[in-house]
Formats: C-alpha cells, sequence, structure tokens
C-alpha cells in the first residue's frame, strides 16, 4: 500500500489551524497575513484565529528583526519568544536603523559600518576597528522608511545639521509628532550642541542647542524634555509662515533643588518666563540659541565638542551577591490618558550572569505642583508600556500582549505592573550582538478581518 | 531541551528503537536519533517501545524522510550540547559557525521536495513534536507564500477558492492596503 496516491490528494486547504497558525507566525507583514485569509474559506477561518495584533517587532541597528513566536509552547511567559525573522527587505546594503516612530524606521546610510556590524563579525571586517573614534567623522544620510507601505522620505534637512559627524556621535531618539512624515519630527542626538533638532521635512530645522536632555515625548503642541537630574522641560512648538518649525516658548516645569555648589544650568528659563514668553524669536537669534546664529555653526559642532553622557545613571554595587553596575534609567511616555509618564527603573548588571530588574518605578508629571507623583496606577488596566531608549510607546492590550506589562528591551524580563514584579520573558539572544541599547520597537499596522 | 545531558545521549547511543511506518514498514533507529521527537521520547521515558513504536499516522516514505533529518540534527544536539541551555550566549555561533552552515545546507536541500510531501512533513513533524522540523517546513510554507496574491497561493497549493464573491469582496473591503 503507497501512500502516494492519498498524500497528493490531501487538499492544503485541510491543513489544521494551528499548524497555519505556525505558518502566519512566520509571516510577520501583515499584507501577508491578510492575503492569506482571502485564499479559501477554510484559511480565512483559520488565519482570522491568529491574526491578533502583534507584539511590535525589535530591530536591531543592521535591520534584521526578531517577532514574537505565538507558538506558546516555546517557554518563558508573556505566550512566546521573539525568534529571528531575517531582515527588513527593501532597505539600501549601507543602511543602518537609528530610531524608530510607531510603524515608520530611521535609517541612516552611512559609510560608517561600526553599529551595523555584529560583534561576531567585527574583527573579520575590513571595517572595524576597534571602538568609534572622536577625531574620524563619517557621512550620514538620514531618511525615514516605512517597511509595511514602502513610503521612504529623504530628510536632507537634517544631513545638512548631522550630515558630516565624528563616529562619536549618536543618535540616540527620532520621534514624529503624527504618523505623517509631513509633521514635525524630533532627533535627541548625543551632543550638548544640537541636543534636539527639530525637523520639518522639506520645511525646514530648528535646534534647541546646548540642553542636555536623555528622553523626550511629545504631547500635542509640546515638546518635553527630561535631564538626567529628572528635571522636566517643555517646549512649545510651531511653525513659521514656511512651515519650518520654531519653539515658541520654553520652561521647566519641574525642578529639583540643586546640590552645594553645582550651577543651575537652566535658570535662564524662568527668567525668560517672567518678561517674554518667546525663547526663540525668528527675528533675533536671542532665547534658547548661543547668540551665534546657529546655521553657520552647525558645520562643525558635532567634531570636537563635548558629547552628552549616556541617558543612564550608572553606580556600582557592591552589596553580595549582586556585584556588578546598578544601571538607572528614565523614560519618558505618554499615557492612553494623556498624560506624561516618567518610568525610572534600576536594573543589576552582575559581572558573569544575566541583568536583572532591581526597582520600576512609574511617576505622573505633575505640571501645576511641578513634581513628579509617584503612582503605582499610573497605567490603565488595559494599558502596556513598550519601553527602549530609542522608543518608547503607550498601547492598549490587544493580541499577545498583557495587560499592565512594561516591556524593556535590556534584560530577560517583563515588569508586571499589577503585581509589580518582574517576570522572565525571552528577548532574543540577537540583541546582545549590538552594543546594547542601539535595538528598537516597531510596531506594525493592525490587520482588521 | 537538548539539557537531557551528552550522558544520556552517550548511554543511550547503542540503544536501538524500533518504528513503524503505517503501512508496517519497520525502521531501526538510535535512541539519539529517535528522540528527537518528543512524542517518541515520551514513549521511551514510559517504558513502552519494547517491538517497536507504531505510528499510524506516517507513512514509510515520510517517516524515511523524517529520520534522515533526525539522523542529521541528533549529531548536531550532540555537537553543540548545552548551546541551547545558553542560548543567551552569542559567543558559542562562533564556535559553531562551520557546523551549522553545514546543517543548514542540509535543510534546504531536505526542503527540496514537492508540496504534497512538505504538506505530510508538516502533519509529520506534528504528530512526532519535532521542533526543528514542524519550524523549517512551516518557514518554507510562510517563504513560498510572501508577497503573493490570493490567486498565486491558490494555485501553488492547488486550493480550490471556495469564498464567495460577497465574502471575497469584503475581505478586499477591509484589507484593501495588503492588495494595493
Amino acid at each position: 500500500m503507497s501512500a502516494l496516491p492519498t498524500s497528493l490528494l490531501r487538499p492544503w486547504s485541510d491543513l489544521p489551524p494551528e499548524l497555519l497558525g505556525h505558518v502566519i507566525a512566520r509571516l510577520p507583514f501583515p499584507a501577508d497575513r491578510a492575503r492569506l485569509c482571502a485564499v479559501c474559506r477554510d484559511w480565512r477561518t483559520a488565519a482570522r484565529h491568529y491574526l491578533r495584533c502583534q507584539l511590535p517587532w525589535l530591530v536591531l541597528p543592521d535591520l534584521s528583526f526578531c517577532t514574537i513566536d505565538d507558538d506558546g509552547d516555546n517557554g518563558g511567559s508573556g505566550g512566546g519568544i521573539f525568534f529571528p525573522r531575517g531582515t527588513i527587505p527593501g532597505v539600501p546594503e549601507d543602511a543602518t536603523c537609528v530610531g524608530s516612530t510607531d510603524g515608520w524606521l530611521v535609517l541612516d546610510r552611512t559609510d560608517d559600518a561600526f553599529r551595523r556590524i555584529k560583534f561576531v563579525d567585527k574583527p573579520r571586517s575590513a571595517a572595524y576597528r576597534d571602538y568609534p573614534h572622536r577625531e574620524v567623522n563619517h557621512m550620514h544620510s538620514y531618511f525615514l522608511y516605512n517597511p509595511f507601505s514602502g513610503e521612504t522620505v529623504p530628510l536632507p534637512e537634517l544631513d545638512a545639521i548631522i550630515g558630516h559627524v565624528s563616529e562619536k556621535f549618536e543618535v540616540r531618539k527620532v520621534l514624529m509628532r503624527s504618523s505623517s512624515p509631513d509633521d514635525i519630527i524630533a532627533i535627541m542626538t548625543n551632543s550638548t550642541h544640537g541636543n534636539v533638532i527639530l525637523c520639518h521635512p522639506g520645511k525646514g530645522t530648528y535646534i534647541l542647542h546646548y540642553f542636555r536632555v536623555s528622553d523626550i515625548a511629545f504631547i500635542g503642541e509640546w515638546l518635553y524634555g527630561i535631564t538626567p537630574d529628572e528635571d522636566l522641560l517643555a517646549f512649545r512648538l510651531d511653525e513659521d509662515g514656511d512651515g519650518k518649525p520654531i519653539v515658541v516658548n520654553g520652561k521647566r516645569v519641574i525642578k529639583h533643588p540643586l546640590p552645594e555648589g553645582k550651577v543651575d544650568l537652566w535658570s535662564w528659563m524662568e527668567e525668560d518666563d517672567d518678561h517674554d514668553d518667546n525663547v526663540d524669536d525668528d527675528n533675533d537669534d536671542g532665547g534658547v540659541d548661543d547668540d551665534e546664529a546657529p546655521n553657520q555653526e552647525v558645520e562643525d559642532i558635532f567634531h570636537e565638542h563635548v558629547m552628552i553622557s549616556d541617558d543612564e545613571e550608572i553606580g556600582p554595587y557592591t552589596e553580595a551577591p549582586y556585584q556588578g553596575h546598578a544601571i538607572t534609567t528614565r523614560n519618558l511616555v505618554k499615557s492612553q490618558s494623556g498624560e506624561l509618564l516618567m518610568v525610572r527603573r534600576m536594573y543589576q548588571e552582575p559581572p558573569f550572569t544575566n541583568s536583572f530588574t532591581r526597582e520600576v518605578e512609574v511617576f505622573k508629571a505633575d505640571m501645576d505642583v511641578g513634581k513628579w507623583i509617584i503612582d503605582r496606577n499610573a497605567l490603565a488596566q488595559d494599558e502596556v508600556l513598550f519601553l527602549s531608549r530609542a522608543f518608547c510607546r503607550s498601547c492598549r492590550v490587544s493580541g499577545d500582549m498583557e495587560p499592565g506589562f512594561i516591556y524593556f528591551d535590556s534584560t530577560n524580563e517583563v515588569f508586571d505592573a499589577i503585581s509589580w514584579t518582574p517576570m522572565p520573558f525571552r528577548m532574543p539572544w540577537q540583541r546582545k550582538q549590538f552594543t546594547k541599547k542601539w535595538m528598537t520597537w516597531v510596531f506594525p499596522p493592525e490587520v482588521v478581518v | 531541551m537538548a539539557s537531557a545531558g551528552s550522558g544520556d545521549e552517550k548511554a543511550a547511543a547503542a540503544a536501538m528503537i524500533t518504528l513503524i511506518s503505517s503501512d508496517n514498514e519497520k525502521f531501526e533507529v538510535t535512541e539519539a536519533t529517535a528522540t528527537l521527537s518528543q512524542t517518541i521520547r515520551h514513549m521511551i521515558e514510559d517504558g513502552c517501545t519494547d517491538g517497536g513504536v507504531p505510528l499510524p499516522n506516517v507513512t514509510s516514505k515520510i517517516l524515511a524522510r523524517v529520520i534522515e533529518y533526525c539522523k542529521k540534527h541528533a549529531t548536531a544536539a550532540a555537537g553543540e550540547e548545552g548551546s541551547s541551555s545558553s542560548f543567551s550566549d552569542a559567543a558559542f555561533l562562533e564556535v559553531d559557525r562551520a557546523f551549522l552552515e553545514e546543517l543548514e545546507e542540509f535543510d534546504d536541500a531536505f526542503l527540496e521536495v514537492d508540496r504534497a510531501t512538505l504538506f505530510d512533513l508538516i502533519l509529520a513533524a506534528n504528530y512526532l513534536d519535532i521542533k526543528g522540523l514542524l519550524n523549517l517546513t512551516c518557514q518554507k510554507v510562510a517563504d513560498s507564500v510572501k508577497g503573493k496574491t490570493p490567486e498565486q497561493i491558490r494555485e501553488m497549493y492547488n486550493i480550490v477558492n471556495d469564498l464567495t464573491p460577497e465574502e471575497e469582496a469584503e475581505i478586499r473591503r477591509e484589507t484593501q492596503w495588503a492588495f494595493e
């Protein structure tokens, strides 16, 4: 008895739903999933069940990406583990991912391959040098890319400012104010001289010089920035007649007392508030900017000057058995109710074992009182947070997400903000192939079927 | 997972298991090969493999292919012992790079099969609970439908379109962006 004839007759529409689910898990692009639904009735029924909203993708600097494997039985909690799915298609060879907002990626075409190269490949690569050098500059060309729609938006205005910079220069975060690229984009860098660059593609740029914010968030007309001292700065944005972004008002919303002898770098913000709301007026170059015209200086501002330290506060932690570094990060994120939250998180990096979370605190910004208010109930019941240095977002829970969870990119954990405990969660080990923190969340559009 | 340890594997190296296909063909395999299947592993653990393991859902043609896969990957599992428990450590990749490349080539060649065989391999991998083979075969299907229209997918997999014109119109309306 030969099985061949029967197997030839076996229609693929008979593929058991859970097995079709395995196939769907390997089709990260929502368009592919949607088309699978339109093949036949059995597949449609089966596929609909699996077309839950995906967990966001993790995109690495070399544009390889990982998505959750919804096999469920794959170990770990949270319904699966992240699994590598290859490389984002349709991007140039020399592109590096430097940030993201929702479904958009921010790419940098550059001959500075340092970020793009995996640790394991570095010693083999001709472009490899052991660490970035301050005195070596490279050309960069930035653009927005939407891997789901295929849209590309070049950012020549940004290239004019940070298109030729030191290897030490970093774009830390790129936030789009709305889902349309025809709006203001905020680029946060590690240079004090151009800490935040506002860019309206095709229209123009505005540089917030000499700040030291380590995270930013948009809420409506306002751009908020947090300093390492947890001071909160607020900038009200507008556009001039040509659509060029401008800052019409800047103030320090939350201020902390300084230790003895430390100079208050932002005291002028209060002074400005007293007589004039405008921190910058297009007609004179006062206010936020230094007295020199910014555009004459930008050519070389990133080459030699001070870079701001990382967004992290790193302190030695020697209490046994937790030896190693205790790292504190602060992220700003707009909650579902529209409030500005700060998530302060301390995690431990022991020398030879995995990092783990020691403490998570969530604060609401009380702008009227000028204080951070600690609030364990800041998240709604059905709210989840995704945090990374490059992109933070709050979501309504759906699909594979667990309500009340705070997802991080730095440890094999997820934080349950309901029971207030860290839970094990398997992040892809691929993230360890790159300098940490150069990984970002990308949110695929939802399939509605 | 592979954390069962090399000790077990070495001890079991001589132990042979007989697998019996749906068409009554017998296959002698080592325990290390057979236990890539979680289903068979559990049977061995329960001590019910004397006289052979009947696999009524798998034909001899498919079982032969599955065994071919398991033999190759059992060697791999023995070679990279412990690597899955230290999966967080990227360094192992460097060490085993050449071997992994060879394995990848084997997998690619292994998947050069007709659609009907692929279908049966998926069912067998699922029934025998062989994670790697299930991943491999489902990935093959996923790769083949990437970027394809529903019509192309139907043609490729011999699927009859049983959706009514109304249903099709509804699907297109809901997900028009996916068809542009």
